[in-house]
C-alpha cells in the first residue's frame, strides 16, 4: 500500500497481538473513542492487515447474547505491526528519517 | 466482506427499559448512512456491543458515547460511499439525460440563471449599501449626532451643528473617542481653461482619521489645519481627480488649485475607495478655510448651524450613555449661547442614530428590500416550475427509476441520481447566473443611485456605485442559493423516482403513471401551481400598488407651470465679491443679457424647484398678529427673485402685484407672500400695504411691506406639505448663489449653450452648474418609484410567464397521461365540450386556489409598501380584480392549448397505444 500507518492503528494492531477482540473490547483496551476504532478497523480490513470474523452462533446462544464479531491480525498485519514497532524505536531513539504516520512517497 | 449469513434466531434478551429502546432506534438510524450492502452486518455487529453496554451495570453515558461514536463513524463510511467513482457515473449520466432533451435543459437553465443573476446582483447592492459600509473600518461604532431644536418637544427637529457647539461636543462628551464634522458644497475651480465646478467636503481635521481613511499619498488634515484664526488654504484631492487632473503624477502633493478664485495647496491625496461622506467629492478643504470661502463669523456664530457630525463610540460606550451625556450638553449650550432675537424659547436637545441606520433613507432601504424580496418570489417561482417541470418527466421515468432498481439500483444511488441532475442544472444556471450578475450589477448601482439619491437632510452617501463588484460574500450568496435551489428542486423527483416500487411501475403502461386521476403527483405539481399563481397575484398586484403612488404623485398639483422650463443655477465666489463685484448689480445684468436672447419668453431668477438655492428664517413680527411673538414665531420660506417671476414660471397671482422692476435698491422694501403664510400672518385678510418682519438681514429691522398674494408653489419635493413662503426681490436682498429659470422652446441644450456664454461674457470665473429642463427635474425625483414600480412590473411579467408555462405544462401532461380515459370518453360518445370542461376544471381550480393565496399575501404586501408608494393610498378592489382578471386569462389560455389537444385524441389510436 505504501503508506506508513498511523499511531491510532499502530494501537489497534498491537492490541490485536497474539488475541482476537470484538469492537467494544477494544475501545476498552486502547481508551479510542468509538468513532475513531470502528474508522481505522475498517480501513486496515480494507488494506487486509485486519480481518473480521463472526463469533460462532452456539457460544453465543449458549451465553444468552448475541454474536460478536471478533477482529484477528492478518499476516500482512503483523508484519506491518512489527515495521511500525522498528520505526518506532528509530523515532525514539531518534534515528527516523520520515515523522510517523507520515505519507511514504514510493 | 467475508461476512457469512447472520444466524436465524437468537437466543438473548434485550433489557426493556427506555434507554435502551431508544438506543436501539438510534442505532438504526445510523445504520442508514451504512452502504446498503454491509448495512445489515454493521448494523449486527454494533446491536452486539450495544447489548452488552447495556446489560453490563454501566448506566446510559458509556452507550450514548458509543452512539455519538458511531455517528461520526456512519458519517465517514458515508462520504466514503460517496467517493467512489459512482460520481463520475453519474454526472456523466446526469448529463447524457439532460442533453437528451435540450429544451429542457435550455428553459431550465435559463430561468435559473435569471433569477439566480438578479437575486445576486441585488443581494450585491444591499450587502454594500444596506448591511454595511465597507469603506470605514469598525463602522458599528460610527453614530451620527444631531442637535435638536423646537418650540414645542413633539415638534423638535434635528439641526445642524456650529463650530462653536462642536467644540463643546468633542471637548465635554466622553463617550466618543473623537468626532468630525463635514459639510457639502461646490466651488468653482478656475485655473485652466473653462471654469469647472467640483464637489467639495469642507471638513474638521479630525474626520478622516476618526472614519479610518489613509492617504493614499502625503498626508491628511492634522493639527496645522486645526482652526486658530487664520484660514488654512490647503486641500486634499480625491483619487480620480488626481488620475484626471494631475495625470496621477506624485508631484500632485504641493500643487496649487484655485477654488472660487482662491489658492489653496494640494497636501495630500485620498485612496480610489473613498470618495467622501455625501459621495462624488473631488476635493476637501479643512474647515477653517470657511473663514474665507464662507460669510464672515461662519465659525465664530453658535447659531450659524451648517455642518453635520459623526463621531465614533469609545468601545466600551453605548448610545444610551452618549443620549444621556449629549442631554445635559444641549442643556449647558443653552445657557452657554443665549439665542438670538425671536429664538429665545427655542427647545434644545441632542440625539444620536448610529451610522449605519443614519446612511440609507429609510424610503431607499424600503424600496431595495422590496425589490430584494420580489426577486426572491421570482427564484422561488422559478424552483416551484422547475421542481414541476422536473416531476413531470420523474413521472414519466418512473418506469426507468423502476427497471434500474429491480436490476439492483440501491435506493441511495436512485435518490443520487436525481439529485445529480438537478444539481448539475442548479450550477450551470448559478454559474451563468453569478456572470450575469457581474455584469448587471455596476448597471445596477448607477440606476438605484441615481434613482434612490442621498439621504436627505444628513447628505451621507448610501451608495457608491463603483464599489459596487463581485465579491467572495456574494459569490458565496450565489452558491449557497444556489445549492438550495438545485436540492429543493431536486429532492422531490428524487424521493417520488426512488419510491417507484418495480413491480407496479412495470405493469402500468407506457403513458400512465402510479396514483390514481387527481391524486399522487398531479396534486404536488397543482399545488406547485397554485403556489406560482399566488406569488404572481402578489408581484402584479404590488406593482399596481406602486404604479397608484406614481399617478398621485404626478397629479399632485405643483403651483407652477413645468413644461418648456429650462432651469439651471450659478454662485458667485467669495473672490468676486471681495474683487468688487456686487451681486444685486451682477443677477440684474445677466438677467437682461438673457432675456435679450431669441426664443426666450420669459427669464427669471430665483429659487429652482427641487433645485434650490433655498433660505428658510423666521417670522419676527407681523402687523396682522400682534400676539406673534418670539415664542410663537414660525419659518417660513424666502424666496428672493427677479421681476417677472411670477410670470416666467406661471404662478397665479391672487391680488396685488408680483416683485417687479421698480423693487429696487433704494426703492421701499417689499414682500409677497403666499396664500398660506398670508393666512397666517394676517388671518383677518387684509395682509396687502401692511409690514411683516423677518429674520433676514435685510428684512429684520424695518420690515417689509406686503405688495401681493400667490398662490401656493411646490418649491421643495413632489408631495412634502405646503409651505409658507415669502418672495423678496433679488435685488433688494441679493445672495451669491441664485437659480435661471427661462421659459422657452429652445432646446435645454441649446439654452445652456447661450446662457453659459452670457454667463461667462460677465463672469469667466462663474460656472452655470444643475443644467436641467424643470420636466427632467420632476422625472429625477419620481425616479425612486419609477424604478420600484418598473421592477415589480418586469418580476410580475416574468411570474405571469412562468404560471403559464407551468400550467401549460401541468395541463399537457394531464392530457398525455389520460389519452386513453379521454380517447374512450369520446368513443363512447361524450361531447366535446365535456372533455374540454373536463380538462380546464383542473386549470381553473387550481388558478382559483392560488388567486384566494395571492390575494392574502398582496393585502400584506401593500402593508409592507406603505412608506415605499407615493400617498400611502389603500388598496382597493380594482386593484386586486385587475391582476385577478390578467393572471385568470393567462391561466385559461394557458390550459386551452393542451385541453383541445385532447378533443384531437382519436379514439382508435388512444385505444390503441397500449
Amino acid at each position: 500500500m505504501g503508506r506508513f500507518i498511523g499511531v491510532t492503528s499502530i494501537t489497534i494492531l498491537a492490541t490485536l497481538e497474539g488475541r482476537r477482540c470484538y469492537g467494544l473490547d477494544i475501545i476498552d483496551r486502547t481508551a479510542l473513542l468509538a468513532g475513531t476504532v470502528y474508522t481505522t478497523l475498517r480501513r486496515l480490513e480494507a488494506r487486509g492487515l485486519v480481518t473480521g470474523q463472526w463469533e460462532d452462533a452456539v457460544v453465543a446462544e449458549a451465553e444468552r447474547r448475541p454474536r460478536r464479531r471478533y477482529y484477528v491480525l492478518t499476516p500482512a498485519g503483523a508484519e506491518e505491526l512489527a515495521v511500525a514497532r522498528a520505526r518506532l524505536a528509530g523515532v525514539v531513539a531518534g534515528r527516523a528519517e520520515e515523522p510517523v504516520g507520515k505519507p511514504r512517497s514510493a | 466482506m467475508r461476512d457469512a449469513d447472520p444466524p436465524g434466531g437468537h437466543g438473548h434478551l434485550w433489557p426493556t427499559d427506555g434507554a435502551t429502546r431508544w438506543s436501539r432506534r438510534v442505532l438504526r438510524a445510523i445504520a442508514w448512512l451504512i452502504p446498503a450492502g454491509r448495512r445489515e452486518a454493521c448494523l449486527e455487529e454494533w446491536e452486539a456491543e450495544l447489548w452488552q453496554l447495556r446489560t453490563g451495570d454501566v448506566g446510559v453515558a458509556p452507550a450514548a458515547a458509543f452512539l455519538a461514536g458511531l455517528t461520526i463513524h456512519g458519517l465517514w463510511e458515508w462520504k466514503e460511499g460517496w467517493r467512489m467513482e459512482s460520481i463520475v457515473q453519474d454526472v456523466r449520466f446526469a448529463v447524457r439525460t439532460l442533453t437528451r432533451s435540450p429544451g429542457f435543459a435550455l428553459a431550465a437553465t435559463l430561468m435559473l440563471a435569471t433569477s439566480i443573476g438578479a437575486s445576486t446582483a441585488l443581494f450585491s447592492v444591499l450587502e454594500k449599501a444596506v448591511w454595511a459600509d465597507p469603506r470605514f473600518p469598525e463602522s458599528e461604532r460610527l453614530v451620527v449626532v444631531d442637535q435638536l431644536f423646537g418650540q414645542t418637544p413633539e415638534t423638535m427637529g434635528p439641526a445642524r451643528w456650529s463650530y462653536p457647539r462642536f467644540r463643546d461636543l468633542a471637548e465635554e462628551v466622553t463617550s466618543l473617542q473623537s468626532v468630525g464634522g463635514y459639510r457639502a458644497r461646490t466651488m468653482t475651480l478656475s485655473e485652466m481653461g473653462d471654469p469647472a465646478v467640483v464637489s467639495v467636503e469642507t471638513i474638521t481635521p479630525s474626520l478622516l482619521p476618526m472614519l479610518g481613511v489613509r492617504p493614499y499619498l502625503g498626508r491628511t488634515f492634522g493639527p496645522e489645519e486645526e482652526d486658530d484664526g487664520t484660514p488654512a488654504m490647503r486641500a486634499l484631492v480625491s483619487h480620480g481627480f488626481w488620475q484626471s487632473r494631475f495625470g496621477g503624477s506624485p508631484n500632485a502633493v504641493s500643487a496649487v488649485l484655485t477654488l472660487d478664485g482662491l489658492r489653496m495647496q494640494v497636501v495630500g491625496v485620498l485612496p480610489a475607495d473613498f470618495d467622501g461622506i455625501t459621495g462624488g467629492v473631488d476635493i476637501w478643504v479643512p474647515m477653517s478655510a470657511l473663514r474665507i470661502i464662507g460669510d464672515p463669523g461662519y465659525l465664530e456664530d453658535a447659531w450659524n448651524l451648517h455642518f453635520q457630525v459623526i463621531g465614533r463610540l469609545r468601545p466600551e460606550a453605548t448610545l444610551e450613555t452618549l443620549r444621556g451625556e449629549l442631554q445635559s450638553l444641549a442643556a449647558r449650550m443653552g445657557d452657554r449661547y443665549p439665542a438670538p432675537e425671536g429664538a429665545s424659547r427655542l427647545l434644545a436637545g441632542a440625539d444620536v442614530l448610529s451610522y449605519r441606520e443614519a446612511r440609507i433613507n429609510p424610503l431607499a432601504r424600503a424600496s431595495m428590500l422590496a425589490l430584494f424580496g420580489a426577486v426572491l418570489l421570482v427564484l422561488l417561482m422559478a424552483t416551484a416550475n422547475l421542481a414541476g417541470l422536473v416531476m413531470a418527466r420523474g413521472a414519466t421515468r418512473v418506469r426507468e427509476a423502476a427497471v434500474r432498481a429491480s436490476l439492483g439500483a440501491a435506493r441511495s444511488r436512485l435518490v443520487r441520481q436525481f439529485m445529480t441532475e438537478s444539481l448539475i442544472l442548479a450550477l450551470v444556471g448559478g454559474v451563468a447566473g453569478i456572470a450575469l450578475a457581474g455584469f448587471g450589477v455596476n448597471l445596477l448601482g448607477t440606476w438605484l443611485s441615481n434613482a434612490l439619491g442621498t439621504t436627505g437632510g444628513r447628505e451621507l452617501q448610501y451608495l457608491n456605485p463603483a464599489a459596487l463588484g463581485i465579491d467572495w460574500t456574494v459569490v458565496a450568496f450565489a452558491c449557497i442559493l444556489t445549492a438550495c435551489v438545485g436540492v429543493a428542486f431536486g429532492l422531490v423527483p428524487a424521493w417520488q423516482g426512488s419510491r417507484a416500487d418495480p413491480t407496479t411501475a412495470m405493469r402500468v403502461g407506457r403513458t400512465q403513471t402510479l396514483g390514481n386521476r387527481w391524486s399522487g403527483l398531479p396534486l404536488g405539481r397543482n399545488g406547485l401551481i397554485a403556489v406560482q399563481v399566488a406569488l404572481a397575484m402578489v408581484l402584479l398586484s404590488g406593482a399596481t400598488v406602486m404604479m397608484n403612488g406614481l399617478r398621485t404623485m404626478q397629479e399632485v398639483p405643483l403651483g407652477y407651470d413645468r413644461e418648456n422650463l429650462f432651469t439651471a443655477l450659478y454662485t458667485l465666489s467669495p473672490a468676486d465679491e471681495l474683487a468688487g463685484i456686487d451681486p444685486g448689480g451682477f443677477h440684474t445684468g445677466f438677467l437682461e443679457r438673457i432675456r435679450a436672447i431669441p426664443g426666450v419668453d420669459h427669464a427669471t431668477l430665483g429659487e429652482v424647484p427641487m433645485g434650490g438655492p433655498t433660505w428658510r428664517n423666521l417670522v419676527l413680527s407681523s402687523e396682522g398678529r400682534p400676539d406673534l411673538t418670539p415664542a410663537t414665531h414660525s419659518w417660513v420660506r424666502i424666496l428672493p427673485v427677479a421681476d417677472g417671476h411670477l410670470e416666467a414660471l406661471g404662478i397665479e397671482l391672487v391680488a396685488g402685484r408680483g416683485i417687479d422692476a421698480t423693487d429696487e435698491v433704494n426703492s421701499e422694501l417689499v414682500v409677497v407672500l403666499n396664500e398660506l403664510a398670508a393666512q397666517e400672518y394676517f388671518p383677518d385678510g387684509g395682509a396687502i400695504g401692511r409690514r411683516i418682519r423677518i429674520a433676514w438681514p435685510e428684512l429684520e429691522v424695518e420690515g417689509a411691506r406686503v405688495v401681493g398674494i400667490t398662490k401656493d408653489a411646490q418649491m421643495g419635493e413632489v408631495g412634502a406639505p405646503a409651505e409658507r413662503q415669502a418672495y423678496v426681490s433679488i435685488r433688494q436682498a441679493p445672495r451669491r448663489s441664485t437659480g435661471v429659470m427661462i421659459r422657452s422652446t429652445r432646446s435645454t441644450a441649446d439654452l445652456a449653450r447661450v446662457v453659459r456664454g452670457a454667463l461667462a461674457a460677465m463672469n469667466p470665473n462663474t460656472a452655470l452648474t444643475s443644467v436641467m429642463s424643470m420636466e427632467d427635474r420632476l422625472a429625477s425625483v419620481t425616479a425612486r418609484p419609477r424604478v420600484v414600480t418598473a421592477a415589480l412590473g418586469i418580476f410580475g411579467s416574468v411570474a405571469l410567464f412562468l404560471v403559464a408555462a407551468g400550467l401549460y405544462g401541468t395541463i399537457a401532461f394531464t392530457v398525455v397521461r389520460r389519452t386513453r380515459e379521454l380517447g374512450l370518453r369520446l368513443s363512447l360518445g361524450a361531447e366535446g365540450s365535456t372533455v374540454l370542461g373536463l380538462v380546464l376544471r383542473q386549470s381553473l381550480a387550481v388558478t382559483l386556489l392560488g388567486l384566494g393565496l395571492g390575494v392574502a399575501g398582496a393585502l400584506i404586501l401593500a402593508r409592507a409598501l406603505e412608506g415605499v408608494a407615493f400617498g400611502n393610498e389603500p388598496l382597493t378592489l380594482v386593484d386586486l380584480l385587475v391582476p385577478s382578471a390578467v393572471l385568470f386569462a393567462v391561466a385559461l389560455a394557458a390550459a386551452w392549448i393542451p385541453a383541445r389537444r385532447a378533443l384531437s385524441i382519436d379514439p382508435m389510436v388512444a385505444l390503441r397505444t397500449e
